[in-house]
């Protein structure tokens, strides 16, 4: 082993590490990860005195609390169908090949050019600092930007990452429940556009519309990528429906299929041990 | 050692937070803030962290099984990934969980569908994609050589660029630490290239 690389090693150095800055995860990467269901903060009320130690946070004059907390009811009622991932999900470790074995996703061409001109997520290189100082301030867009005051939550758009489109989704059960049916295959963002009207449905207590949309998505899907979160809404639904068999059926075949979900615990929870043949 | 302030990846731009003033209309307020938050997060720092766990070791799969993981945990600690926080504990967390997944997991060849989940723009052209991978899979051949501690400390200096106080400031290390662990790194990593170079040299690589 020399003491001083040879230029040539040197520069093939630099080639291999190019390569690998140059590497990006493809666009499916994004969209699970914009399905990861932060928790509800529900005391998310800031006071001036906690700004400094809450960082970005929402920031609400005292005498407001109690309309906030009003809102704040009336928003955990409706549903916030953004996120498909529930907080218990995220308290799972381990690793999880949503994949089934033997089955590659199939990206419909437009899923992966959808919306963005740009790629999943700036790459290193050509990033340039916005401040002097190396802070990773991802600053909460806080409301003069936003359009429409009567809205009690804004959620981001579920699209490709790299865009800055403000938001213009309201997961609202009554927009939901009232949206027709599309017919045509889906693209990805379709697929899980239909999936986000499920779960709002079945938040708000409208497990019928839940399973409906959940039967449109399986009808209308063209790739597996959302099949686990799919499955495990299904079994949601026919749980709050009362068919409990069913449920505890598909959740058992979903464990089995997905032995390292991270949603495994959860459908576990709907998985009834077997009773003895009623009459 | 480069002395580039790249930062490893664009940073969102930062808002000023409103003043909070009587006059603000509470009403208006996004409720919940935590969802925006958390977006802006995985926008600005997922790339990095995915690159992160592909050095690591973890091929494409995994590294986005990973990333996810990564992710989840960052969605319940909402108060661990603010502002300068977030970097480190990010960091912090995918190589916990980069550990964990390779005790437990059987390493995963890549799809051979990787090709096209790539969405870079520039898009290389075809050859230069081919040529990209040949030199990844070299590149992950000679880092699994090095001893953990030395594989990252020259991928954050190599590939994110990093300074070595913003290495020092990840790895919870001092910065004269990160210096002789780079010294090291880089030395063996060159030798071990040189190694390959004789017995295999690149240009005639098969694969």
């Amino acid at each position: 082993m020399s003491d001083e690389p040879t230029p040539e090693v040197r520069e093939l150095a630099a080639k291999l590490f190019a390569a690998a800055r140059a590497e990006q995860p493809g666009p499916a990467l994004g969209r699970r990860l914009l399905l990861i269901e932060p928790p509800h903060a529900p005391s998310v009320a800031s006071p001036r005195a906690s700004i400094a130690s809450r960082g970005p946070s929402v920031v609400v004059p005292a005498r407001s609390r109690l309309l906030r907390g009003l809102a704040a009811a009336a928003l955990l009622v409706s549903g916030a169908g953004w996120w498909l991932v529930s907080e218990r999900d995220a308290q799972k470790l381990s690793i999880s090949p949503e994949r089934v074995p033997g089955r590659t996703p199939s990206l419909p061409p437009e899923a992966s050019t959808v919306g963005a001109p740009a790629p999943a997520l700036p790459p290193a290189d050509a990033a340039k600092r916005a401040t002097s100082e190396p802070r990773v301030e991802a600053a909460p867009r806080v409301a003069p930007p936003r359009p429409s005051p009567s809205r009690p939550r804004e959620a981001p758009r579920p699209e490709v990452l790299g865009t800055d489109a403000p938001p213009s989704l309201t997961p609202s059960a009554a927009t939901s429940a009232a949206a027709p049916p599309t017919a045509q295959p889906l693209t990805l963002l379709g697929e899980l556009e239909l999936l986000k009207r499920a779960r709002t449905a079945l938040r708000s207590g409208e497990s019928e519309q839940a399973l409906e949309l959940l039967e449109q998505h399986a009808r209308q899907r063209t790739s597996n990528e959302l099949e686990a979160e799919a499955t495990l809404l299904r079994v949601e639904a026919l749980a709050a429906l009362g068919r409990h068999g069913e449920a505890s059926a598909l959740a058992t075949r979903f464990v089995r299929d997905n032995p390292n979900s991270a949603l495994g615990d959860r459908a576990k929870s709907f998985i009834r041990a077997a009773a003895p043949k009623a009459p | 050692m480069s002395g580039d302030m790249r930062p490893l990846s664009e940073p969102t731009s930062p808002e000023d937070p409103r003043r909070p003033s009587d006059d603000d209309p509470a009403v208006t307020e996004p409720l919940d803030d935590t969802g925006s938050h958390f977006s802006a997060l995985v926008r600005a720092e997922s790339t990095w962290v995915w690159r992160l766990l592909r050095r690591i070791g973890l091929s494409s799969e995994d590294a986005d099984d990973a990333t996810q993981q990564v992710f989840l945990v960052a969605a319940r600690r909402t108060e661990e990934v603010q502002g300068s926080r977030a970097r480190p504990f990010l960091y912090g967390t995918a190589v916990r969980v980069a550990a964990n997944a390779r005790r437990t997991l059987a390493r995963r060849r890549d799809a051979p569908s990787e090709a096209i989940f790539q969405a870079s723009t520039p898009e290389p052209s075809p050859d230069e994609q081919v040529e990209q991978r040949r030199a990844r899979v070299l590149l992950d051949e000679l880092l699994g050589k090095l001893p953990a501690e030395l594989r990252r400390v020259l991928v954050l200096a190599e590939i994110e660029q990093l300074t070595a106080r913003e290495i020092a400031e990840l790895e919870a290390i001092p910065a004269g630490t990160v210096a002789s662990r780079l010294r090291r790194a880089r030395s063996l990593f060159h030798g071990l290239l040189e190694q390959e170079q004789h017995r295999n040299p690149f240009d005639r690589r098969c694969s």
